[in-house]
This record gives structure tokens, sequence and C-alpha cells, in this order.
């Protein structure tokens, strides 16, 4: 099996890279913590960016694994295997550098190293010391995104009877938790009404975050490292709290998802009730004072539809309405600087707050169009096209907001994207002590892109609009917020100033482990 | 004297309250019927009241009028429970046992050990309906990473444990392991049951064999972008397969990944009411499948005329009633309802929305028995099985009532159990169409019952307690049955021996 995938990437490399093979990128599996070799490991090389050419290979008992017959070039090695983290070589945060074959590479010890993945677990009980079922633990991540650090949802999950939950399969990093639940008994208001006392009935549990806090202010976050198991209990405290009736229009015969957020923290609020609901009416018992934002959404055959609610809870029974709008239709065109288009797997990203991404393939005349769009705050940026970059972009029928786009529920908008090709290039090598140096992070500003250096010591940024930049190289910038002025301006003075003109740079060399420390 | 006065003015104004509005509490505790401890937090409720009980399991309700009270009290891990309690005295001492629900837990491991994440552990019941064993999934649940899964909240009864999976460690030469019941076996039929017993944690491990497994790539034809639409994987004897499906309701596009080799059939459906639209294909899995593709079909109308047999002893024969009730032939209980339908005066009936697949029929006239059905070319009297392939309108169904039929009068015998029962009269010729099932309290008479040999059953219970349509069952419960024959407008009496229902 394995012979055959690798006879058949052989001839599509050739064909390829019109290149004389005879590389071997060979080495071994480790466990990355205590450095055990790892049997069995599924392993997959395939040339940077064409995972189509991807061939296989399972490591022995002794971890190691080979591909031969290999041309020149770049290649993503990525392993898995069941008890570890599925991993890239040279892989930080979801940045990977590449192994480049050629004349001179030294490839035959490659070291792969697979994570143990880290466990949070835990019990959540009451006040009275019982355990508190279908309690809703959030596992939020604190991770650098497009050189930011953000915080992101990972995962959650409800506990179970025992009132435990468990976090499985975590790569290492810093993470929030959040608790919320509702007192089993609050059911009674449904049945019972205003006839069960009020502390039956009109109780709730006050959200808590880790490691003891009410207030997100007072939260911290668990620090994981790799391979650790870490617990983390909580004691949910009883409050008065009131119910909330959601009228829900247009009701008809739609099935909504509603999601309950509050509090958490600034542009993150935490998610404390989900459930759904048929007819046009919701409701939420057990809801403790506080400021709340409600989503519903539903789906018929031909449309999606999305509506929000924010309302305050004090100590009294509330009633909210939701209305409900069809999706955001959202059309556009792209313009290209001089003219010409796109290359045919070009296509327009749209980057949401939670990290996910709508795909809109570009057609005829650089037009592009979804027909449902939720709201919400997008990004803007261009796929498939690595030669272009985005210059500028206009919509109509939404809210510019920086660098996002706030898009309402029901609205119209169209976007006019400028792009232009990118003439500059720089590339060079990264060196420490003399040698060069694999895994560094490569930053360049003001573009603000990061990138990692290959096995060789080699990076290349393409695709640039010429202008003046700024690189610098950092031996290990897994936490870097490198698209934050501030926290890059202790590396600024060591950084090379470079004028990209057409046709770019080459041979731009950078070191490690020179840079002053303020 | 005046004072005497006053004191007699007091003592009758206090009567005379007390006789109009006299209020009473009523008072107890709530314990965990198996340990006898006392249950905090428990809710206890009674007519427009409720209340938790406390940390020694008391609650306590009082300023009610004299009367009959049905407290009731439930907390999560246990059967709810209630009790009458007449209050006026007041009562406290009310005692309400909470039997606790049981758990299974365990463990899913490879044969070195290995535990394996995201397996599915299904629990199964057994439920029996027209005499026939189905199969219910009543709750599943995944393995964790530890290969660890568990089911509380069980009621105590006797269940199947199912664990299926695979292993999700590499996206091209995946492992995966066939259906396996807890003890072992491969088929619900040679699987041992579980029984779950109040407050019990019953352990339940599984011991896997992990296989190449491979993908199904394919996609469904006649598809309608944005309808509903599902793709299951069915493997031996319609067990619905535990691996992963993934539709793009686009394109109508689908892939099946981690399926272990075996036999196989991909039933696609879409749509809603009686515009759904269904697809099967059988497949046989030994390599990765591509492009395979399930064409959809159009429910039909199924069409049937009853007429009464041409009988010389009545000159004008009564417009024949039936009830005719369509219901998949499936084992394994997937949502799908029965389709019923009622004769029309002239004896015509028509069932809408049937979609291709297999069915039983079942006709229960009024006025007669069924003598001869027939469905085109295919005789259906003798299994009541009834194939509606995908895409053509199946020839109408033609049944013959017989009017000539025999009554046979039931009565509990003094022997047994007096106690209402069910009684089963099923035919020698095996044909469902004879078969009588009926509630039995004292004496019950059956008419219009097809000529021919029967045996007869009496159970107290639920009519669920005996397969009857199943030989082994029939033979299990042999020496309960009564041998009679029924002639041709024959009147006879019999009577049954109860048996215990619920002991197999």
């Amino acid at each position: 099996m394995t012979t055959l995938l690798l006879a058949r990437l052989t001839v599509l490399l050739a064909a390829g890279a019109q290149s004389s093979g005879g590389y071997r990128i060979a080495g071994v599996v480790v466990n990355a913590v205590g450095g055990q070799p790892v049997a069995g490991a599924h392993v997959t090389l395939a040339p940077v960016a064409r995972h189509d050419q991807q061939a296989s290979a399972v490591t022995g008992d002794d971890g190691r694994f080979a591909f031969t017959g290999l041309p020149a070039g770049k290649y993503e090695l990525a392993g898995q295997r069941r008890g570890l983290l599925p991993w890239s070589y040279g892989q930080h945060a979801d940045r990977a550098g590449a192994i480049v074959t050629g004349a001179g590479q030294d490839t035959e010890n490659v070291v792969l190293r697979l994570p143990p993945p880290a466990i949070v677990s835990g019990k959540v009980v009451d006040d009275a010391g019982e355990p508190v079922a279908q309690a809703l633990v959030e596992l939020i991540g604190s991770r650098i995104i497009d050189g930011r650090r953000r915080l992101t949802a990972v995962s959650s999950k409800r506990t179970d009877d025992t009132g435990e939950y468990r976090f499985s399969a975590l790569p290492a990093g810093s993470y929030y938790l959040v608790v919320s639940g509702v007192p089993w008994y609050t059911k009674f208001n449904e049945t019972l009404g205003d006839s069960a006392p009020r502390g039956m009935t009109h109780a709730g549990y006050g959200i808590r975050y880790y490691p003891d806090a009410a207030d997100p202010g007072a939260a911290e976050p668990l620090v994981l490292k790799a391979g650790q198991e870490a617990a983390a209990n909580f004691t949910l405290l009883s409050v008065p709290a009131v119910s909330v009736q959601v009228h829900c229009e247009p009701g008809e015969s739609l099935t909504k998802q509603y999601t309950l957020t509050a509090g958490g923290f600034p542009g993150n609020p935490v998610r404390i009730r989900q459930g759904s609901e048929t007819g046009d009416l919701y409701n939420l018992w057990g809801v403790p004072p506080g400021h709340y934002t409600l989503r519903a959404e539903a789906a018929d055959a031909r449309r999606n539809w999305y509506g929000t609610s924010e309302f305050d809870v004090a100590t009294a029974d509330t009633e909210v309405s939701v209305t409900l709008h069809e999706a955001a239709t959202l059309s556009g065109s792209v313009v290209l600087e001089g003219g010409g288009s796109l290359p045919p797997q070009a296509s327009v990203l749209l980057h949401d707050e939670t990290g996910r991404s709508q795909s809109l393939e570009i057609g005829a005349g650089g037009r592009f169009s979804t027909p449902a769009i939720p709201p919400g705050r997008y990004r803007v940026s261009l796929g498939g096209a690595d030669d272009y970059y985005l210059k500028n972009w206009t919509a109509e029928g939404g809210r510019r907001e920086g660098e996002m786009l706030g898009i309402s529920a029901g609205a119209t908008v169209r976007l006019t994207l400028a792009a232009a090709r990118g003439a500059g290039r720089i590339a060079g090598t990264v060196y420490r002590d003399g040698r060069p140096f694999p895994g560094a992070l490569v930053v360049l500003t003001p573009a603000t892109a990061a990138i990692e250096s290959n096995s060789d010591g080699s990076y290349e940024f393409h695709a640039l609009p010429v202008g003046e930049y700024e690189v610098f190289a950092v031996e290990d910038g897994t936490d870097l917020e490198y698209a934050n002025p501030a926290a890059i301006r202790t590396y600024l003075p060591g950084a090379k100033k470079v004028q990209v003109a057409p046709g770019g740079l080459d041979n731009v060399r950078l070191d490690v482990g020179k840079t002053p420390v303020y | 004297m005046p004072l005497v006065l006053l004191a007699l003015a007091v003592a009758l104004v206090s009567a005379h309250l007390l006789a109009d509005e006299p209020e009473f509490c009523v008072g107890g505790t709530v314990l965990n019927a198996l340990t006898g401890e006392p249950l905090r937090r428990a809710a206890v409720t009674i007519p427009q009241s409720a209340a938790l009980t406390d940390a020694a399991g008391a609650f306590r309700f009082c300023q009610l009028p004299a009367g009959s009270y049905y407290a009731n009290a439930e907390k999560p891990g246990f059967v709810a429970s209630g009790v009458r309690v007449a209050v006026g005295p007041t009562r406290e001492d009310v005692v309400l046992h909470l039997q606790p629900l049981g758990v299974i837990g365990g463990k899913v491991a490879n044969a070195d050990g290995d535990p394996l994440r995201n397996a599915l552990v299904q629990m199964l019941s057994i439920q029996v309906a027209d005499g026939r064993r189905k199969v219910r999934v009543e709750s599943a649940v995944a393995s964790d990473d530890r290969g660890e899964y568990r089911l509380p909240g069980l009621s105590p009864g006797r269940y199947y444990l199912r664990a299926a999976g695979w292993e999700g460690a590499a996206p091209d030469a995946n492992e995966a392991f066939a259906p396996v019941y807890y003890g072992g076996a491969a088929e619900l039929a040679s699987a041992a049951p579980v029984m779950v017993e109040p407050g019990r944690d019953l352990r339940a491990d599984f011991s896997v064999s992990l296989r190449t497994a491979y993908r199904i790539r394919g996609a469904i034809s006649g598809f309608s972008p944005l309808l509903p639409a599902t793709i299951e994987l069915l493997g031996a004897n319609e067990e619905p397969s535990a691996a992963p499906v993934r539709l793009d309701t686009a394109t109508g596009t689908f892939q099946v990944d981690d399926v272990p080799p075996g036999s196989y059939v991909l039933r696609a459906t879409q749509g809603e009411g009686f515009a759904r639209t269904r697809g099967e294909l059988a497949l046989q899995v030994s390599a990765a499948v591509n492009r395979v593709v399930v064409p959809l079909a159009g429910s039909v109308v199924l069409r049937g005329i009853v007429r009464t047999a041409a009988d010389a002893a009545q000159a004008a024969p009564s417009p024949p009633r039936c009830a005719i009730k369509l219901a998949p032939a499936e084992v394994w209980i997937s949502g799908e309802t029965a389709l019923e339908a009622d004769t029309e005066p002239d004896g015509g009936f028509e069932i809408e929305g049937v979609l291709p697949g297999r069915y039983r029929l079942r006709m229960d006239c009024a006025s007669g028995y069924i003598s001869a059905i027939r469905m085109g070319e295919t005789d259906l009297l003798a299994s009541g099985e009834l194939p509606i392939p995908p895409g053509v309108a199946p020839p109408p169904i033609e049944a013959v009532l017989g009017s000539d039929g025999g009554t046979l009068d039931v009565t509990a015998s003094d022997e047994g159990d007096p106690g209402p029962a069910w009684v089963a009269l099923l035919p020698a010729s095996g044909t469902p169409f004879h078969t009588r099932l009926a509630r039995l309290k004292g004496k019950l008479s059956l008419t219009a019952i097809a000529p021919g040999d029967y045996q007869a059953y009496a159970w107290t219970g639920s009519p669920e307690a005996f397969e009857y349509a199943n030989p082994e069952a029939r033979q299990a419960w042999g020496g309960r049955a009564v041998s009679l024959h029924v002639g041709e407008r024959d009147r006879q009496s019999v009577s049954l021996k109860i048996a215990p229902g619920e002991t197999q």
C-alpha cells in the first residue's frame, strides 16, 4: 500500500517539477514529552500546498519512517497516532515550516514530535454538595490568531448524572473555564407556576469562572502543558432567579435554536443556555439577574433566519421578544488592478469572529455572491490566490468597522474588492550562531504576516505590495502577538529594514538570539 | 355572671371559626427505597403546592383543608413515586420511598487493551408488537478518551448492550469494528441480556477487534437540494451501522467512513409526508466503494378491494368493513409509523404515501375473515408480507371475506389466575390474517373465525409478554396451549387456564 502510494507520488512530482528524483525524507516519530519512539504512527507527506499529492506511511516498532524517490522541493510532514495529538513537522500553533529537500540538505534525521493531549476534568456540585447534572461547562482557548491573542470557544460539555465533565485531546495552551447551570427543580415552574415556593421555581446558579470566581475579571487562565491532566471542580451557588418568556416572531412552524449568552470576557460572552423550540414561545427558568443576549436561528427549506434580543433581568419575571429576519444576502465583485482576472481557484473568504470562515467562489467578471449570510462581523480576505492581495474594499448595505464588515439580519450587502498582483517578494534564511535555524517565527511588518522558517532555515514572503517593510525573526514565537505594535516593539531595533521593489529581494539574512530585550 | 357570659361567647366564636375552616398539615420524609437513607432536595408535590426536602429528607405542607391528597416525590436518578394521604387530622408520618435507577458503565478497548474513543454504545430493549420482536434503541452514548462510557438513569429491566465504532487515527487507513453485543455475540439473536437492577452500577466492558475499514462514496439520484434528507447504512438483519455518514444537502453526494467489511444496504430518504422519496441499494464492502448511486423513488398509493364471498345462505351479503394496517417489516424500530386505512362502503381502500420497502399487512374485518388475499400474482395469505418495489404502482390487493366463520366463547378456567388476561388464537396454517388477539375479562366471544385448527393461549399482564408470531416462543409456551378445531358456522366454548405472562 505504502509502496504504491509512493510510486504514484514520485510520478506526479516528476511530471510536475521536471526534476530528477532521488531525495529522501526519513526520520522518527517520537512522543513530544519524553521522546520515546512512537510505533504504528500514520505519517503523511505532501508537497507544500499540494495535498492532492499526499503519500503516507506507518512507522515501524522503532518509530522510524522513510519516503524515497522525492524530487527537490518543499514538503509538509504530518503524523498521527491513537492517544497523541495529530501534529505537523515544525508546527507552532497553527503555523508549520516545511522540510526542504535538495542538494546538500540533510533530511535523513527528521524528528516529528507528536504531543500527548492535555485533559481537563472535574466535578460540578451545588452549595449542598449535590452533583449538578447537565451543567454547561465551556472551555475557551486563549490563542494567537492572526497575530493577536484572542479568546475562542474550543468546546463545551454537559456534566453527567454525577456532575462530572471531561475535555480530552487538548493541545497545550491557556484556557478559561466557565460553568453555568439551572437547578433541576426549577422545571416545576411549568407545571405548578406560582403555587410552588419561589425558592424552588425561582432559583438559579450564578455563573462560575475558573478557578473559583463569580466575576470574569477575577477569572484566571488554566495553563496546560502537553500531556497534563488537570482537575477543575466547581461549586455553583444558588441565587434568586426569574423566568423569562420569549416570544419569537414569526412563530410559524419553524424550529428555533436559541442561545442565551451573558457575562464572559470582552467581546466573548459566555454561552450559558442553549435550547430549541418549535412555536412562538420559549421559556427559560432559573435566570439569575444580569444582562443577557438571546440569539435565535431557524431554517426552512429555502431560507435561514436570525434574530437577536438584548435584555436585563432584575428580580421580576420578564417577557422578551425576538424578531427573526431572513439572512442577509451578499454579492459583489473583485476588480483587479491593471485588468485581467484572478486564477480560477480564487475565492472570497469571510471570517467570522468565532474563527469560522465562508468561502465564496469568484465567477465570471470577478462576481461572487451568497444568498444567506448570518448577521455578524466579518473579516474579508482573498483565498486561493497566492500571488494577489486585497488592496482595499468598500461595502454598501453593510457597516465598515475598521477592518471588519458588520452585517445586519435582512440586509442586502454589495461588496467591492480591489485586488492587486503582489509583485514584491522577500526571501532569505534565518541563522542562529552562524547556522541555518528552522522553526523560527519570521515577522513582516506593516503587512503583519508571520511564517515559520523551514528545515533549512529558509523563509519566503511573496505577493507583497511594493513598499518599505521591517522583517525580523524570533526563536520561539509561539506566544508572540506579532500584529500588536506594543508586543513587537522590543524586536524592531534588531529588525532589517527592507525596500521591496517589483521582483523582490532574495537572501535577506536574519539572526535570532541577538534581539535586545528591554 | 357577665364574666361567664363573655367566656362562653369567646368559646362559641372560636368553635365556630374552627368548624368553618379547619386546617391541617401533612409532613413526612423521602427515603432511598434501597438503602433507607433520607433524600435531600427531593421535590415533593401535592395538588397546588410543592416543596424541597431538607437535609434530613423531611417535607411539610400546612394550611390544608381536610381531604385526600396525592403526594408525589421525585429526584434525578430515582423513579418518581407517590401515595394518597387522608388529611384531617394532621399527618406527620408520610414516608415516600424512591427506587434508585440503575447505571451501566464500562470500557471499550481493543484486543491489546488500548482504550477506543468515540465508540458508540447503545442500550437496546426488545418490544413485542403484533406478536413479533422489535428492537428499540433506548439510549446511546460515545466512549471518551479513556474508552469509558456511562448510561445513567436506567429503569430496571432486561436490556441488550451493543458497541460499534471506529478508530479515527488515520484518515486513509481507518480501522473499525463490526457491531458486537455485550458478551461477544455478533448478533442480537445470540446475545445475552443485561439485567438492570435498581440502584446498581453494572459494569460492562467490551473487548473488540479492529479491522481495516473502508469508505463508501456516492450520490443520491433524483435528489432535491435543500429538502431534508437522510442516508442510513444498514448491516445484517437491518441493524443500523455505526459508521459516520456525511451528506451534502446541496448536491446529494455522500460519504460513509469507517465501514467494516460486510453486506450492507444503503437507504436514502428525502422530503416529508406524502412527498417523501426513498431508495435502497444493497452492496458488499471489501474495499473502498466509489461512485455508488442510490436512486430515489416516490411513494405510491396502495389500492385494494375487499369482497364478501358469494354465500348461498345470505341473499345480500353485508358490505365488508375492515381496518387495514400496513407496517414496516423491519425489526429495528426506526420511527417509521404504520399506515392505516378503512374500507369504503364498496369495499375499496387506498393507502397513500407508501415508500418502497418490505411491509406487513393486517386486516381486521367486522363481518368476516380473510379467506383469500393476493396482490396481482402474489398470494399474501400465508405470510402477510408485502414487497413494494421502487417506482412502480403495485397491483391492487384483492381480498375475499368469508362469512362462514365460527364463533368461540372463551372463559377463564377455575384454576390459574382469574384476573384480566390476553387471549391469542393462533392458526395451525400460520397465516397472520387468521391470528386473533383479544382481551379476556371473565368471558369473551370471538366471532368470524376462519375455519381450521388453532391453538389458544391466555396470559396475564401485557400483550407483549408473548412473542406469539415466533415459532420458538410458541414452542416454549406449548404446554399452555389448548388445541381446538373451528368448523364452518360452528359455535363452541373453551375454558382457558390463564398463565402468568411475565415469566418466560
